[in-house]
């Protein structure tokens, strides 16, 4: 029988999102493994652009003269998010070739079971990939991008705890749109999970340790899991 | 409709391409000889990159079934004239279902052209246009770099696998 893998499993404390991506970069292209991060991101909003997005299109140029956030471009690929303090974001950093193919389809029809198994033991039933975004029903919950690089691939998850309505109005109605959003502005399309959730759950730093302790059992079926603190990520 | 006597343009490109592939060896060794003769072959890489030789200049981009596999192109991102690429290091990255998956030079050269319709056209990717798909031109630094990558028939029992 063939040993199993090691994967580990940090829970970060609450790191700006560029200090998390770099991380998550450094992970994929320079560091050997199968690592799982799961952090709540501190309260300031910034907005996330994926590799190939187009700022000019798809931001509200007057919602960001009004009220200035950071706009960062991250190495993944997908689409345009707001993160902030309702956020929490899971990162799965894997060895090609320990799970499934290195193709984005695959990756996702892995990556799928395994949230659906973790969110399940939070209360929250259901969750599941529609048109490659996490949806509770037809509300969108999460929106995940990936890079595949040359021996690792991420999954990486914004996790919709909480947000903010008028952080939303940084972000335009992207010509291109999953099918099942039809025309819903984001109010309609979203959904916070701090609502699905058990009650002890409902803060994202707590639901995010919950999170973290419900990837270390759903992630058990194919690794053998430890868990450092967060010192290991430094 | 009427079957036609004489085979289609398409055919009779692979049908070239599998000849000259079968004598690239020679190929090979007559372009180092000569320093000039043109040889058409296609050599494939593992990760699905593929480099057709023409002379000292290769064609770079990446197989149909990589595309296939990948979905919907959606972004493309190249180097530009002039850049040096090394086999096996990434050179760029395409975009398609969330996903930035880097693309890695199949032999080392300096870049000579970049196909820049991707930049508008990012799914020509997926077309399976022979012409269109291309990502760069490399002027070809070590032409024995070419050794050991696969042929057609060696690529197609490696995406059977």
């Amino acid at each position: 029988m063939a040993a199993r893998r090691a994967l580990t499993l940090v829970e970060l404390p609450a790191w700006p999102i560029k200090r998390l991506l770099r991380l998550e970069e450094a992970l994929v292209r320079h560091e050997a493994g199968n690592w799982c991060l799961v952090t709540a991101l501190p309260p300031t909003p910034a907005v996330v652009v994926g590799l190939g997005g187009k700022p000019d299109q798809l931001l509200d140029a007057a919602a960001l003269r009004a009220a200035p956030v950071d706009v960062v471009r991250r190495f993944t690929g997908g689409g345009t998010v707001v993160v902030g303090g309702g956020t929490v974001v899971a990162s799965l950093v894997i060895e090609k070739g320990a799970v499934c193919e290195p193709f984005p389809r695959d990756i996702m029809a892995w990556t799928e079971p395994v949230y659906a198994a973790a969110f399940g033991r939070l209360g929250v039933d259901g969750l599941a990939l529609r048109d490659h975004d996490y949806v509770v029903g037809d509300r969108k919950v999460g929106g995940n991008a990936q890079c595949i690089a040359k021996d690792k691939w991420i999954h990486h998850t914004s996790f919709l705890w909480d947000y903010d309505p008028k952080h939303m109005t940084y972000l335009t109605l992207p010509a291109k749109r999953p099918e099942y959003r039809a025309d819903r502005g984001h109010d309609a399309f979203l959904s916070r999970l701090g609502e699905a959730t058990y009650p002890g759950y409902a803060a994202p730093a707590a639901g995010a340790a919950a999170l973290a302790s419900g990837l270390e059992a759903a992630l058990a079926a194919d690794f053998d899991v430890v868990r450092p603190g967060p010192d290991a990520a430094e | 409709w009427a079957e036609s006597a004489w085979p289609s343009s398409t055919q009779t490109k692979t049908m070239l391409r599998l000849t000259l592939q079968r004598s690239a060896p020679a190929c090979r060794a007559a372009f180092a000889r000569s320093g000039g003769l043109r040889c058409l072959a296609t050599h494939y890489a593992e990760s699905h990159e593929y480099v057709k030789v023409d002379g000292e200049t290769g064609t770079v981009g990446i197989t149909d079934y990589a595309a296939n596999a990948l979905g919907d192109i959606v972004f493309v991102d190249l180097p530009e004239v002039g850049d040096e690429v090394e086999k096996g290091e990434s050179f760029g990255a395409v975009e398609s279902v969330k996903a930035a998956s880097d693309v890695y030079a199949p032999v080392s050269g300096e870049v000579v052209a970049v196909n820049e319709a991707l930049e508008d056209t990012p799914d020509l990717v997926n077309s399976s246009a022979l012409e269109d798909d291309w990502f760069i031109k490399i002027k070809i630094s070590d032409a024995g770099e070419l050794d050991g990558m696969m042929g057609d028939d060696a690529y197609a029992e490696h995406i059977k696998e």
